[in-house]
């Protein structure tokens, strides 16, 4: 049994359908559930503040990513390190618009990636709700969130809609493209 | 799993070539469990255990797996080795790791390679793993505050037994350190583990990742986040119990150095020594408690006086054990002693060592009773979540106070009834039992001469008892508080709900202890009783008698009679009768409500008979009411007892 397990994800390996875990985290009301219900069920749903998290897995390109979505609000952050371990890659969602709780996000995404079961994470953030007028641009996004400041990590920063999808796929192409490319993950 | 353990068997092969270096847990457990070793390193085991214990998150499950390959490891040496290691882990990591090896997965690995049958002579290892599961099984298995989590354990030690293998006998004194301590915590501490618990589970069951570990998980995180707070345990009280169990054994070495004459020894070890280190131990506690309460002024002058209480006599035994029995007493007497005080002020609101006990019979006591009542009512309600044991509490409280059987109590609760209402009620028997001088004199010693120590009534309680256990702070009510005015309620009697018989069992089944021999009031049984049960707004009278078709039963006749000018409405009386006997309703409540001054206007009669066997004659019977009413609109509820009567 035991045998047979590991032969069959050898051969997974071999042929590069893999398992990712993958830990979407940010701040509250920045879209997180919308993004995960979206790439589920294609489907644009009305959510509520999540008190707890969401997991759901689906393949993308002949990757089965593993996604977790943890509730964003205050009282549910310091919860968040117990989903660290086993990450392969962080979704950090903002919200653009707001403007006013960028430097919020950006204590929390240095506290998560300084993180000892972070350190060899893939970054990819989205720039959420650029449907919105008052919506910072990525160069913007970037810049508010000090992500130069990151040594030794690969991320990516992707506009997005999680209401109608756009950015979506563009985000997770890019995922799955530094993936392939990263020589050994730390999980199974 | 099987993937994980390939891996670690891997590297124990061929080192770690292509794969990651091994983190410093992982090196220190490799150089813990290196077949160089002669003996375990202790020191290095134990930095393992404080290193999972700083690192958290993980780093349990990592070293568990860890741990447990090395014990399948093929060199026997290094197998003792791991298995020393894991003792200590399991030892000084608490419920993170207790978490990890109760896991399936580890438990399978760790008998992995036990044969199926029991082999005639086990292996030095395999002793030593059956030894592990068994001293689980009697520890964390039994009293860790968690145990629901640890099931497989002792799914494997029955798995295991039923296979046919014996396991060795484990030595409770090494197995102790498992148990949970009885250290006092301040409510800070014990919320503090309560959230350390609460992670260690989160991770582990996001790890696991199965739908129903998931849905746990996102429970568990609705209740660590506050987002639910029905589960949520009150600290505060819970504090305020365990200086509660302080005092008690305070009160106990107390006792205990009063009965040491001049010549007695003390020697190390024994109940004083023990005793006077668990106070002493206690001692910083209570002071950090008073930091943290320091927004709660009453709480700290009670934590403080008990802190000083605590320091007297645990001076008084150093001298003792000195053999200066002179000092001893000077610091006895010097001492204020809080009963003296107590006993002017009238108990309610003070907090002593002393005065839960030597008030314990006087009347002046039952002035606090009426509004200790509702408290008690409150404490019944309470239902006992088995986090605070403290309904059982309550019940326990009140039998090994008094720990006199029946009639004793029943004499403090004439007295209570009496406080009560109006002095009509005179009709119940005069409390006669062997036991009943014994309660009165308790409070004529505590009253009459000024005790030279401060407990000499509680020796005397403590021939027939140990001390009793500690009381339950009420839920809502300030826990502190409840701390200064345990007494009022730890002789109350508790209202008998209802549908009788089964709810109070507990605190009745002392009634069959009763010897039978014990003199009943009268030596010639009447053949009707009347009794004034109760007297206030409401008066409540029972006939009881025999009547001709149900000879073997004593039947109960209820009046109720409104005294206020108003009326009396929603009328519900219930009726409760000791264990042994059944209660028959034989007609109705009459009706729910009374005219103002209407006299008996409500009836309600009942049979008791014996459970079970209605041919036998019912001799002698106690109950317990509870009556609630609405005067206007003014809700009332009482509740009383009716000491034992026989009808012939």
């Amino acid at each position: 049994m035991g045998a047979t397990l590991s032969i069959s994800s050898l051969l997974g390996k071999l042929f590069g359908s893999r398992e990712v875990r993958i830990l979407m985290l940010g701040l509250d009301a920045a879209g997180k559930t919308t993004i995960l219900y979206k790439l589920k069920l294609n489907q644009t749903m009305t959510t509520i503040p999540t008190v707890g998290f969401n997991v759901e897995s689906f393949t993308f390109k002949n990757i089965k990513f593993n996604m977790w979505d943890v509730g964003g609000q205050d009282k549910i952050r310091p919860l968040w390190r117990h989903y660290y371990s086993g990450t392969q890659a962080l979704i950090f969602v903002v919200d653009s618009s707001d403007s006013t709780r960028m430097e919020e996000a950006r204590t929390e995404l240095h506290r998560i990636i300084n993180d000892r079961e972070m350190r060899d994470c893939l970054l990819l953030v989205f720039a959420n709700k650029q449907d919105l007028d008052s919506a910072m641009k990525p160069l913007e996004v970037t810049e508010k969130l000090q992500l130069a400041k990151l040594k030794d990590k690969l991320w990516y920063v992707q506009p997005s809609v999680a209401v109608n999808g756009d950015g979506l796929a563009e985000g997770f192409d890019w995922l799955s493209r530094s993936l392939k490319n990263m020589p050994k993950t730390g999980g199974k | 799993m099987e993937a994980a353990s390939a891996r670690y068997a891997a590297r124990d092969r061929w080192g770690e070539t292509g794969y990651p270096p091994p983190s410093q847990l992982h090196r220190f457990i490799q150089a813990a469990c290196s077949a160089e070793n002669y003996e375990p390193n202790l020191a290095l085991n134990l930095e393992i255990s404080d290193l999972i214990n700083a690192k958290k998150g993980s780093t349990p499950r990592e070293a568990a797996v860890a741990i447990v390959n090395l014990v399948n490891h093929r060199n026997p040496n290094v197998s003792l080795l791991a298995l020393n290691l894991l003792d200590i882990c399991v030892k000084n990591c608490g419920y993170p790791f207790h978490l990890q090896i109760s896991t399936k997965e580890f438990l399978n690995e760790l008998v992995r390679r036990f044969p199926e049958r029991p082999p005639i002579r086990p292996t030095r290892v395999q002793l030593k793993i059956l030894e592990a599961i068994e001293e689980w099984r009697g520890t964390i298995c039994e009293t860790s505050r968690y145990k629901e989590d640890l099931g497989f354990i002792r799914d494997m030690h029955r798995l295991l037994s039923y296979k046919g293998y014996t396991f060795p006998e484990v030595r409770r004194e090494d197995a102790a350190v498992l148990n949970p301590s009885d250290n006092l915590k301040s409510a800070e501490e014990m919320e503090e583990e309560e959230r350390e618990a609460q992670s260690a589970k989160l991770q582990e069951l996001i790890r696991r990742g199965t739908p129903e570990d998931l849905r746990e998980a996102n429970q568990l995180m609705k209740v660590m986040a506050g987002y639910d707070t029905r589960t949520k345990v009150d600290y505060r009280a819970k504090a305020a119990e365990d200086v509660g169990k302080i005092q008690q054994k305070a009160r106990l070495l107390e006792e205990r150095l009063q009965e040491f004459k001049p010549g007695d020894k003390m020697a190390d070890g024994d109940v004083f020594s023990e005793l006077a280190a668990a106070l002493s131990s206690a001692q910083p506690k209570i002071q950090k408690m008073c930091e943290e309460e320091s927004d709660d002024h009453e709480a700290v002058a009670k934590l403080l006086e008990i802190n000083d209480s605590i320091h007297r006599t645990v001076e008084r035994y150093k001298l003792l054990k000195k053999g200066d029995i002179e000092a001893a007493k000077q610091i006895a007497m010097g001492a204020p002693i809080p009963a003296s005080s107590a006993s002017k002020k009238g108990a309610a609101n003070e907090l002593s060592l002393i005065d839960l006990d030597d008030t314990n019979g006087t009347a002046s006591q039952f002035a606090s009773q009426t509004a200790g009542l509702e408290n008690d009512l409150l404490g019944l309600s309470l239902g006992g979540p088995p986090s605070y044991g403290q309904a059982g509490g309550i019940a326990l409280g009140f039998g090994a106070n008094t720990n006199i059987p029946g009639p004793a109590l029943l004499s403090s609760v004439t007295q209570s009834n009496r406080a009560k209402g109006p002095p009509g009620s005179n009709t119940s028997p005069p409390p006669a039992s062997p036991f009943s001088n014994f309660n009165s004199y308790v409070s004529a010693q505590a009253q009459g001469s000024q005790p030279t120590t401060p407990q000499p009534p509680l020796s005397m309680m403590s021939a027939f008892s140990p001390p009793p256990p500690s009381n339950a702070p009420l839920a809502g009510a300030d826990p502190f508080t409840a701390l200064g005015s345990r007494s009022s309620y730890s002789s109350t009697p508790i209202p008998a709900p209802a549908p009788a018989a089964a709810n109070d069992d507990d605190e009745w089944s002392f009634s069959s202890a009763l010897p039978p021999e014990a003199p009943p009031p009268q030596p010639q049984h009447p053949k009707e009783q009347r009794v004034v049960a109760s007297n206030t707004n409401l008066k409540i009278e029972l006939v009881a008698n025999r009547s001709l078709d149900a000879a073997a039963a004593i039947s109960l006749l209820f009046m109720f009679t409104n005294n206020t000018a108003q009326p009396v409405t929603d009328l519900h009386f219930q009726l409760a009768v000791t264990k042994g006997y059944e209660l028959q309703l034989v007609s109705l409540q009459s009706g729910r409500s009374l005219a103002p001054k209407q006299s008996r206007g409500v009836t309600q009669a009942n049979h008791v008979w014996h459970a079970g066997d209605r041919s036998k004659k019912v001799e002698a019977i106690k109950l317990r009411w509870r009556a609630s009413y609405k005067v206007g609109t003014e809700v009332k509820m009482e509740t009383g007892e009716i000491p034992e009567f026989s009808i012939a």
